[in-house]
């Protein structure tokens, strides 16, 4: 780091410096005291997806999920396949019944807002790129789901288009079923 | 702990693996003159900043608190043998030495007998010393607090450019930027973390997935460094979480400055 230094930086700032040095396992687990939200949910959408069947968090062991629908998918990472316009219906299905599972079994609070995000990007993007509805709520829900979200400082960039788009697409079904 | 579990931990006269830290400090105890200076001025390459900044915190102004850091490491940490009454059992080194500052400063006849005290030439590296002041974040921190804070920035100072060295030593230049641009700047700027697509379109690379692994792999390198570090000064990788996690505590401001 030329000429840069982090004295001067706020106590904050460091203890977020520090959060990056932080182990985490299998690098889904143990967010860990000071680790902030938008670290955690970078971490995860940056990371392979979870595929190891020894870990008992990972895809195959939360959602039974065939083998070949593993080999389908390996190598991809979590942010990859949520942005992707390509990616099939069928696995964004499934990585919202993975985020909404990983919610459901009371992890920490932040992980679980983390995991929440993931399962209203799932359904963000069968919404946007394909046109379809993976979720029993009214598009007046989602709407204001994604008005919420949008505001969130720690979603980052593309995931914030991502859930604008979604916005505009269930605003324009309000008063559909 | 094992013998390969860290490379910086030698192994003691007594069989046991000390950290690197604590072997300083023992050089120091050994009596033997050559390695004793040796041990003092890795001492004093790790802690001018953190007591010089806590000085300045107490109110001294430059000029005073660089004499009052010649003053304590000559006086106090040399000429009282500091190093030498330090006892691994009783805790941090470091909170050792911020103890015997209290005391050291609450006794020292402000600046003019501490310019008394000062070395012939002073301590070289202190002679280079140019003025830090107390950053308007922990402005109202107390001492310790502020010790604490330079202490750890000294410390990220250093693995940063660690592994920012390695990265370009190792032809990753790039795996570096990426890692400075998404993650590291929007932290020291408070900003937002540029997207994937922009980082791909600016360094000319095809795919987001690829940006994030190259990313990934200098965040897992930074951990692996700072940990390293973080081991110098405790004596079990168990304890390496504790360090961090006191010092996030105390950062964040569940158990001090905020």
């Amino acid at each position: 780091m030329e000429e840069e230094t982090t004295y001067g930086l706020s106590p904050e700032q460091l203890a977020r410096l520090l959060t990056i040095g932080q182990q985490s396992g299998d690098g889904h687990n143990n967010p860990g005291i000071g680790r902030t939200l938008s670290e955690l949910l970078q971490e995860i959408l940056s990371s392979d997806l979870p595929l190891d069947p020894t870990s008992p968090d990972s895809l195959p062991v939360v959602l039974n999920w065939p083998s070949h629908e593993v080999l389908a998918v390996s190598g991809q990472t979590m942010g990859e396949l949520l942005l992707d316009h390509r990616t099939d219906l069928e696995v964004i299905k499934t990585l919202k019944d993975y985020a909404k599972e990983l919610a459901h079994r009371g992890r920490p609070c932040s992980k679980q807002t983390v995991v929440t995000a993931i399962y209203y990007a799932a359904i963000a993007n069968a919404l946007v790129f394909h046109q379809h509805r993976i979720t029993k709520y009214s598009y007046r829900r989602l709407e204001e789901a994604y008005s919420e979200l949008e505001q969130k400082p720690w979603i980052p960039s593309e995931l914030k288009e991502l859930f604008r788009r979604a916005r505009s697409a269930c605003q324009r079904r309000i008063g559909e079923p | 702990m094992s013998k390969g579990a860290d490379q910086t931990t030698s192994e003691g006269w007594d069989g046991a693996f000390h950290t690197t830290h604590w072997t300083h400090i023992f050089k120091v105890q050994s009596g033997d003159e050559r390695l004793r200076r040796a041990a003092l001025e890795d001492l004093l390459a790790r802690y001018w900043k953190p007591v010089y900044c806590s000085l300045r915190s107490r109110g001294h102004p430059h000029e005073e608190a660089k004499d009052l850091t010649q003053g304590f490491f000559q006086e106090i940490v040399l000429g009282k043998g500091l190093v030498e009454k330090a006892d691994r059992a009783r805790g941090r080194f470091r909170t050792f030495l911020l103890t015997a500052l209290d005391h050291y400063s609450a006794n020292v006849h402000r600046s003019q007998k501490a310019k008394r005290r000062r070395p012939e030439g002073g301590l070289v590296q202190l002679e280079q010393l140019t003025e830090l002041n107390i950053p308007e974040p922990i402005h109202h921190a107390t001492p310790a607090e502020v010790f604490d804070y330079a202490w750890a920035s000294a410390l990220l100072d250093q693995v940063l450019a660690e592994v920012a060295g390695e990265c370009r030593e190792t032809g990753n230049a790039t795996h570096w930027e990426l890692f400075r641009a998404r993650v590291l700047q929007p932290i020291m700027d408070n900003a937002e973390a540029p997207s994937l697509a922009h980082l791909c379109q600016k360094y000319g690379i095809s795919k987001k997935g690829k940006v994030s692994k190259m990313i990934m792999a200098v965040k897992r390198r930074f951990q692996a460094v700072l940990r390293r570090h973080v081991r110098q000064f405790v004596d079990s990788d168990a304890e390496v979480d504790d360090e961090i996690h006191y010092l996030l505590m105390i950062f964040s401001g569940r158990g001090g400055i905020s």
